[in-house]
């Protein structure tokens, strides 16, 4: 769906290159997360794969196609959300999503049912001036969702929400997996991440130097460590086994007949742990 | 999808309507479009009594000659200011971006803008010129329309092209109003160094 292959890009007037042979691939209905600090080059390398911004070297390609070959008919096959809002204030949520549906020759969603999807049906003719800033972000999804388009690019999709809209912007996300979407997100949001993404690349001085499942990062940046919790007279104490032959461990098999073990902890690493790996390693 | 598309009835109409709908709830850009028509339907009324009075005052047989082009160039101001301030909310609010990932694009929708303020602007030029010049051939009535339409698209496109933001654009609209009074102050002060019966009167030829 997505191959991006040795891209390299270099702003007008810059001194190094924001991407330096960035490579990556993303397949039908997969969930990909770029991660990276700020000023990696995520937007960047969004701008180009959503056909925005030239001048770049190496391959991208969306649905098997060259971008700069796919003209304006791309448009109605992918969906965009940006990191900012960018609705039109004076218009209600429904007016909004009404004027931009008028845009697309391919037919567009009910904008009330889109509305819903993103919990904002309530508000469907309130003035958007009146949105707070996670209300506009959920516009935002709400607009890239109305021509139901195969591929979504969404940049920081929870920004501005509270955890619970957090969750159900994550849910949809899962939903469109379901329903055979593929989507690219960008975000700094490690939880979200782990969360909803299949696959996840960590953009860090111009390259993806780690990539992977979530799941198989955070073993591979991890420790094969068991941390056991046990109870010491009302204290806590942290006592760490390896995992190999746990099993025949008899100091933690004795905790284990102790009854004293209060918690079992597998020393797997966060994604934010591999993120300060990744991005450190490039810092140094 | 091409540059011409985005001016399929049914995408014009909703652009238009939801332009509308801008407009009309916010007063100030509300009231620059209705008092774009207010000059030319006003001076319709009075031209007559402001001819008669201004002769008798200045001598000055048919003042409302000299009025007319104010009227008629005042929506191209208007219309054209409306146009570029919403340029300038576009820009803004970030919609130029989400308007770039669309099929219509960006160059669609300033197609769309650009075409819609020299229409509507033309349009009021006709009513205008019907109410202040009815004897006046078809193909001025074409021309004024050709060329303060034009007028128009230049104010709308030059905002956004000086200022950076609504704020800016205001300043602009502001200091361009001050530049535009300076003729008049020149005027002002050769008023007063020559008193009015030593100046040539001017007559209906």
């Amino acid at each position: 769906m997505i191959v991006a292959e040795d891209l390299t890009f270099r702003f007008p007037g810059a001194e190094d290159d924001i991407l330096r042979g960035l490579s990556f691939a993303v397949a039908p209905g997969e969930v990909y997360g770029l991660l990276g600090p700020s000023g990696a080059g995520k937007s960047t390398t969004q701008r180009i794969l959503m056909g925005l911004l030239g001048g770049y070297g190496g391959r991208a390609e969306l649905f098997g196609v060259p971008v700069d070959r796919l003209g304006r008919a791309l448009y109605e096959r992918i969906g965009v959300s940006f990191e900012l809002p960018s609705v039109y204030l004076r218009l209600t949520a429904r007016e909004n999503l009404a004027l931009f549906a008028a845009l697309y020759d391919r037919k567009t969603r009910d904008p009330l049912e889109v509305l819903a999807l993103v919990d904002l049906a309530d508000a469907a003719d309130q003035r958007v001036e009146q949105f707070s800033k996670g209300m506009k972000m959920r516009l935002n999804l709400a607009r890239s969702l109305l021509h139901d388009p195969d591929l979504l690019f969404l940049d920081e999709p929870t920004t501005g929400q509270d955890p619970a809209r957090s969750r159900t912007t994550r849910d949809l996300i899962r939903g469109l997996k379901a329903a055979g979407k593929t989507v690219f997100m960008t975000t700094h949001n490690m939880v979200e991440a782990e969360e909803v993404c299949d696959h996840v690349g960590f953009l860090a001085g111009g390259r993806i130097p780690v990539t992977g499942t979530p799941q198989e990062l955070k073993l591979r940046f991890g420790e094969r460590r068991l941390e056991v919790g046990v109870s010491n007279d009302g204290q806590v104490d942290k006592l760490s086994f390896p995992m190999d032959g746990i099993g025949a461990d008899q100091a933690f098999l004795g905790l284990l007949r102790s009854g004293r073990v209060v918690s079992l902890h597998s020393q797997d690493a966060s994604l934010d742990d591999v993120f300060i790996h990744a991005v450190g390693g490039e810092r140094r | 999808m091409n540059l011409i598309s985005v001016f399929v009835p049914r995408r014009l109409g909703r652009l238009l309507a939801a332009d509308a709908m801008s407009i009309g709830r916010d007063p100030m850009l509300l009231f620059a479009v209705g008092l774009s028509i207010v000059p030319s339907v006003a001076l319709a009324l009075v031209q007559v009594r402001l001819d008669e009075a201004a002769a008798n005052a200045f001598g000055i047989t048919t003042i409302s000659r000299f009025v007319v082009p104010v009227a008629l160039m005042i929506p191209a101001m208007l219309i054209g200011w409306v146009t570029g301030f919403l340029l300038l909310e576009d820009r803004d609010e970030g919609l130029i971006s989400a308007l770039s990932v669309t099929p219509v694009g960006k160059v669609g929708y300033l197609a769309y803008r650009v075409a819609a303020t020299a229409l509507i602007t033309a349009a009021i030029t006709v009513m205008a010129t019907l109410l202040l010049l009815p004897q006046a051939p078809w193909f001025q009535y074409g021309l004024l329309a050709l060329l303060i339409g034009c007028e128009a698209v230049l104010v709308a496109v030059v905002l956004p092209a000086v200022a950076r933001n609504k704020v800016e654009g205001l300043a602009v609209t502001k200091l361009a109003n001050i530049a535009g009074a300076v003729p008049f102050a020149g005027h002002s002060c050769n008023a007063v160094a020559v008193p009015c019966r030593d100046r040539p009167q001017l007559l209906d030829r």
